[in-house]
């Protein structure tokens, strides 16, 4: 306050030019430093490496009947296979409204998800609940007596 | 007080001269107070009795995903007494905010949001969201499956942000899933930045009230229920608020212990299986049973099928979410949207019916998601 009581006088103008200027020059520098501080913090923050690799996995084909599913990890990411009718089936297990993990009800031929009661059919499609997007497919093999699973 | 030791006596006045600590409990007795300082206080107090049971769990839980469990397993059933800690924590997480609830309600039907008492509003209800939060990280602390699944259900919500929302997602996770940096994550907000919010706010609630109130009093334009306390009346009141409130958590310890430990809380998490049927605790209740409800009215409704499917489908989606994330916004912008001098609950008829209106369907919606 005093700064401009004494500009205002016209009286020692100097110092108050001089405090002007640094203000002036404090400013771009705080600037410049909450930059230079809070990109490594951000960077801090972010985990690193956390880019979805390939990734791959056998299942012993006796494991998934007829009717039944397995749930298992993939690249540390829960999946789940299904055997019906219609052949294999593999999708990435979280339901895409929430992240909850969906189950395969046999009686109702659907994925069920606990958490908010999406429902998803055979090929991974929305038949009802709160989720839009459909299952995320993974690609299937049968060798022998061996499924191998893996992200498309 | 007077066969007090002349001893005594000067080293009081010696700490009386050097930190002048009963000039200011006097200063605080004597701030002016409406007729219900008490839920306040009882806030604080509430606030006080998380941070000391909590500083107690601290002595005995590990916070890494491989040990998280076990430890708070141990507090229960090794450790002597640590039941009681634990649960005490527990309950009064709910107690804590079933009167953040409560304050906020009240606030709203008296209109203590309006001039000059603004931010005493937007800095209360911070504090009441806080409260939610700390609820939330501090729930996924022992590592069990409710906590694993609720901590997925409430973090997911951020992946529908366009364009940053993966960023998003794996910032509040510190991975793709949740996961051990998940729980790194909720130990330092639940445990350190939290609690220093809160106090921080607590000071500043009670600096703007202190102001609101002798501004209020300059104006003559609000009824002040006493002027100046007696600092030993005061300290006998809030001394009765610590025992009312400790006796009302103790009731909840000894005779609904449940609540603390709903279905799935005895189970290590594993991130292979979301527990089946999975409800969130009381407080949460309205915004998972929107999230089923909004869906299925949306695909009642005949033209969600055709042509506008997909729109149908998003909004079934993307508006119960925009609703819980939206709400804290809604509750901050009050003092700014409703702005008339009248503070008569009776003769604010819209604002009471929005009120009304509002505590209603939460409470259906509450009633809906207990019986899902």
């Amino acid at each position: 306050m005093s700064d401009f009581i004494v500009h205002s006088e016209g009286a020692l103008a100097q110092p108050v030019g001089r405090r002007r200027v640094l203000a002036w020059l404090l400013a771009p520098a705080a600037a410049a430093l909450a930059a230079a501080t809070g990109w490594p913090i951000a960077r801090y923050l972010f985990p690193a490496g956390v880019a979805a690799a390939a990734a791959a996995v056998e299942i012993p084909a006796r494991e998934v009947a007829l009717g039944e599913s397995k749930r298992f990890l993939l690249g540390g990411r829960p999946a789940i296979v299904v055997r019906t009718a219609q052949g294999l089936r593999a999708y990435w297990g979280a339901c895409t409204h929430l992240g909850c993990l969906v189950s395969w009800r046999r009686g109702r031929s659907d994925f069920f998800c606990p958490c908010h009661g999406g429902r998803f059919d055979v090929d991974g499609h929305v038949v009802g609940g709160p989720a839009r997007e459909p299952l995320a497919p993974l690609v299937i093999e049968e060798i022998g007596d061996t499924i191998r699973v893996r992200t498309a | 007080m007077s066969a007090r030791p002349e001893v005594v006596a000067e080293v009081a006045n010696w700490l009386e001269s050097r930190a002048g600590l009963r000039t200011l409990t006097r200063a605080i007795a004597a701030t002016p107070s409406g007729r219900t300082w008490w839920l306040g206080a009882t806030a604080l107090i509430a606030f006080a009795l998380q941070v000391v049971t909590g500083m107690l769990l601290l002595v005995y839980y590990v916070p890494a995903p491989d040990r998280a469990f076990a430890s708070a397993q141990a507090i229960l059933w090794e450790v002597p007494f640590g039941w009681l800690v634990r649960l005490a924590h527990a309950q009064g997480a709910s107690a804590l905010l079933a009167i953040g609830i409560a304050h906020t309600v009240l606030a709203a039907v008296r209109a203590d949001y309006k001039q000059p008492r603004e931010l005493v509003w937007v800095c209360g209800r911070i504090l009441t969201l806080l409260g939610f939060v700390a609820a939330l990280t501090g729930y996924i602390l022992p590592w069990s499956q409710l906590s694993y699944w609720a901590t997925t259900i409430a973090t997911s919500p951020l992946a529908k942000f366009p364009l940053v929302g993966t960023t998003l997602v794996t910032l509040a996770r510190g991975g793709e899933t949740v996961g051990g940096p998940t729980l790194s994550r909720a130990f330092v907000a639940h445990v350190v930045a939290l609690p220093l919010a809160a106090i921080a706010l607590f000071a500043l609630y009670g600096r703007l009230i202190a102001r609101a109130r002798r501004i209020e009093m300059r104006r003559g334009t609000r009824a002040i229920a006493r002027l100046a306390g007696d600092p030993r009346a005061r300290a006998l009141e809030v001394s009765m608020l610590v025992v009312v409130y400790l006796a009302v958590v103790l009731a909840l310890v000894i005779y609904v212990p449940s609540l603390a430990f709903p279905l799935h809380a005895d189970r290590p998490a594993d991130p292979l299986d979301t527990p089946n049927p999975i409800h969130p605790e009381w407080y949460f209740l309205w915004a998972s049973e929107l999230q089923r409800l909004i869906p299925d009215l949306i695909a009642a409704l005949p033209w969600s099928h055709g042509r506008l499917a997909a729109a149908a489908g998003w909004i079934g989606e993307l508006l119960p979410l925009a609703i819980i994330g939206g709400a804290p916004f809604v509750l901050l912008a009050v003092p700014f949207v409703d702005r008339g001098p009248e503070r008569d609950p009776r003769r604010r008829p819209v604002a009471i019916a929005v009120i009304v209106l509002t505590l209603a369907s939460l409470a259906v919606l509450t009633s809906l998601g207990a019986h899902e």
